[in-house]
Parts: C-alpha cells; structure tokens; sequence
C-alpha cells in the first residue's frame, strides 16, 4: 500500500470522525432540548419537507444517477489502490555495462539461488527468493522457514554469508535486502542421522 | 546479445552483505479502516444509484424517500442522547485512529542483513527451545518485541524452570535486541 493512500485514508478517516462528533453532539443536545442554548432557533421538529420536494423534482434522478456513477468510481479506485502493486524488476542492468554490451542477469533467480543456499542450513525447512521493486528500492526479498528447534545464531551467520555472495554475485549498489524469517509451528520430524 | 564477465567485477565488489531494505511495519487499524470506508463510499453510490434508477424507469418508492419520510416530524426524545453519545464516540474513535501510529512487530538478526523475526516467530522460538529443556511436559509463549513471557508445565524437577530460561534465552541471543525473557512454571497436578 502507498504512503499516499494511507494518508488518503487517515485524512477521510479524521474528516468522518469529525463529522460524526458534531452530528452527534447536535443530535443529542437537541434529544435532550438543550440545542436551542446555542442554536436559538433550533426546529422543534424534524421536517424533511424540503428533501422530498428535491427527491421529486425533474432534475433530481439525473443528477443522483451522475453522482452514483463517481461515487461510485471514487469507491472503486480508492478501495482497489489498497492492493499491493509491487512489480518484480526484470532483469537487472550490471555495472561495467556500455556500448559495446550491456550486462545483465535475473535478479530474482539468483534471489532464488541465494535462498536455496540458505536453506542448506542446519535447521531450515526451506526458503524462496525474489527481487522486487517495493516503494521505490530495489529489494532482494528472500522468505526463510525454520524449525522451532533452529540455530538463529547460525542462521543469521549463514544469512550474513548469503547475502554477500547475493551482493557479489548482482553486484548493484542500489539493492537492498530483507530476509524474513519464518518460526514453524511445529517441529517436523527428522531423520537422528544424515 | 547479454554477456557476462564473472569473476571480475565480484572481485571488485568484496564480499560486503546486502545493506538493509529495513524492517517491514504494519499499517495498524487504519490498513483495514481505508477499504472499509472505501467500501462504505461505494455503498452510498448504490443508495444514490438505486434513487435514479427507480426514478428513471417511473417509480417513486425508493430507500432515499423512505428515510425522508421516515425522519419527517420526528420529534426530540431523549433516547437521541444515547444516539447522540454513540455517534460522538465513534467520531472520536475514528480521530483516534486516523493518528494511529503504524504497528511494529519485526524483531533485527544481529549483523547488517536485514533479516528479521516477527513477535509470533519469536514466541514459537521460545516455545521450541523450552520443548527441549528436560522435565518441560508443555510450553506456551506469547511475545511482545521488548518481553517474552514463557509459560511451562512441568514434572516438578528442581531448577526446570531456570534451565527453561537459559534455553530460552540462548535461543534469542542471535537477536539485535533481545526480549526479556518471563518464566512461569506450574508442576502437574498443580491446582493453579
């Protein structure tokens, strides 16, 4: 999700509340009759009169149809900016590139290949990897799952040593890297001997 | 066509880990209340949409004119007080959470990877590493990112509880900053 539409929400969010807060105040000071304090000439009663005349005059059908239609995009556009758009980079440029060549290789496979090493380590159920581009940084994104049982002091070792070999091997000074690792539920079964 | 020169340019480049991307946050109460509004948005097209399309094909029974006269000379009650105290309270929520500060629940490795535990997978760490403590029959963990509290049943052997702790937190001890490690221990058979 962008940091844009989470303001766009927060916004909204504050601006509704804000409404409610006063629609509530007014609806309960004027239940208790006590509106008229700020409001001397508060109705004594409701009268939605006017509303209906509006409901029923030539021009309202047409306009109530336009305004579902934007609301109505509005509600969509703004519901569907909260899936995450997050794309995987293609194929990443290498330094050294020029004229007479340009260097390049599958970020996300040698993501893969990095987690594959990783989950070679003692304790690690298995892991994936992929280069995406996440809020404007490139990511080496590699998911690790682990037994409960597992060596994290080891794990963050072969972790460091992986990630190297990732940096050496896409050689970009732009690329970041996030390792998310995973605690399994429960213990899987293993052989006492390999 | 793509060509490649391994081996030199790794040389050039050491053997430096991948700078960190930084820890992922959650959005907190505000990631599930934008699409709620959202959908809320759409919901009020549907109302207004329903009112032209009645309209439109000749009719004049719709949601829109049935809440109109349904409030025409509604009267003040004072059961609009608590109408009213519920609005208010909602309204604050929602200015309460419009501020709401992002959730944070991602654990650093020690060293410069960028790799990370959740609270969750920390509690499941604790929870396997106290399996392992002889005389630990069960174990249950819940973790916050500044305390783990461990919760153990057990046979009754003397210092269990302190074994469960020192396992506990040596399984924690790869952490940047560790969680402080809470043992409660009960012995089977125990009424509490």
């Amino acid at each position: 999700m962008s940091r844009r539409v989470l303001g766009l929400d927060r916004f909204l969010a504050l601006l509704l509340g804000l409404v409610l807060i006063a629609l509530g105040a007014a609806v309960g000071a004027w239940g208790l009759g006590q509106l008229t304090r700020v409001w001397p000439s508060a109705p004594g009663q409701v009268s939605t009169g006017p509303v209906t005349n509006a409901l029923g005059a030539s021009w309202w059908a047409g306009a109530a149809a336009a305004g579902a239609v934007v609301l109505g995009l509005l509600g969509l556009w703004w519901l569907l900016a909260h899936v995450p758009r997050r794309s995987t980079g293609g194929p990443l440029r290498l330094s050294g590139s020029d004229r007479s060549g340009a260097l390049s290789v599958d970020g996300s496979a040698a993501a893969q290949t990095a987690a594959e090493v990783l989950a070679e380590t003692p304790g690690v159920r298995s892991a994936s990897g992929k280069v995406v581009s996440d809020r404007g940084q490139l990511v080496a994104e590699i998911s690790v799952t682990a037994e409960p049982s597992v060596d994290l002091t080891e794990l963050a070792e072969a972790v460091e040593r992986t990630t190297a070999d990732l940096n050496t091997v896409l050689g970009r000074s732009d690329l970041r890297g996030r390792v998310a690792v995973h605690i399994a539920r429960r213990e899987r079964s293993q052989p006492r001997v390999r | 066509m793509t060509t490649t020169t391994p081996g030199r340019h790794a040389a050039a480049q050491g053997r430096a880990p991948l700078p960190s991307a930084g820890l992922p946050t959650g959005a907190g109460t505000i990631g599930w209340l934008g699409p709620l509004l959202a959908v809320l948005l759409v919901g009020v097209a549907v109302v207004l949409g329903q009112d032209a399309w009645v309209r439109l094909n000749g009719g004049s029974t719709t949601w829109l004119g049935t809440a109109a006269s349904g409030l025409d000379g509604l009267a003040p009650a004072p059961w609009m007080a608590a109408v009213g105290v519920v609005l208010v309270l909602v309204g604050l929520w929602l200015v309460l959470k419009a501020f709401g500060r992002r959730t944070r629940d991602a654990l650093a490795l020690r060293g410069s990877s960028g790799a990370h535990l959740t609270t969750g997978d920390v509690a499941r760490l604790v929870t396997g590493a106290a399996n392992q403590v002889d005389g630990v029959l069960d174990a249950k963990t819940s973790a916050s990112r500044r305390s783990a509290t461990l919760s153990i049943t057990t046979t009754g052997t003397p210092g269990t509880e302190s074994q469960a702790q020192q396992a506990a937190e040596r399984a924690l001890s790869a952490l940047a900053s560790p969680p402080r490690v809470r043992v409660r221990a009960t012995t089977t058979g125990d009424p509490s």
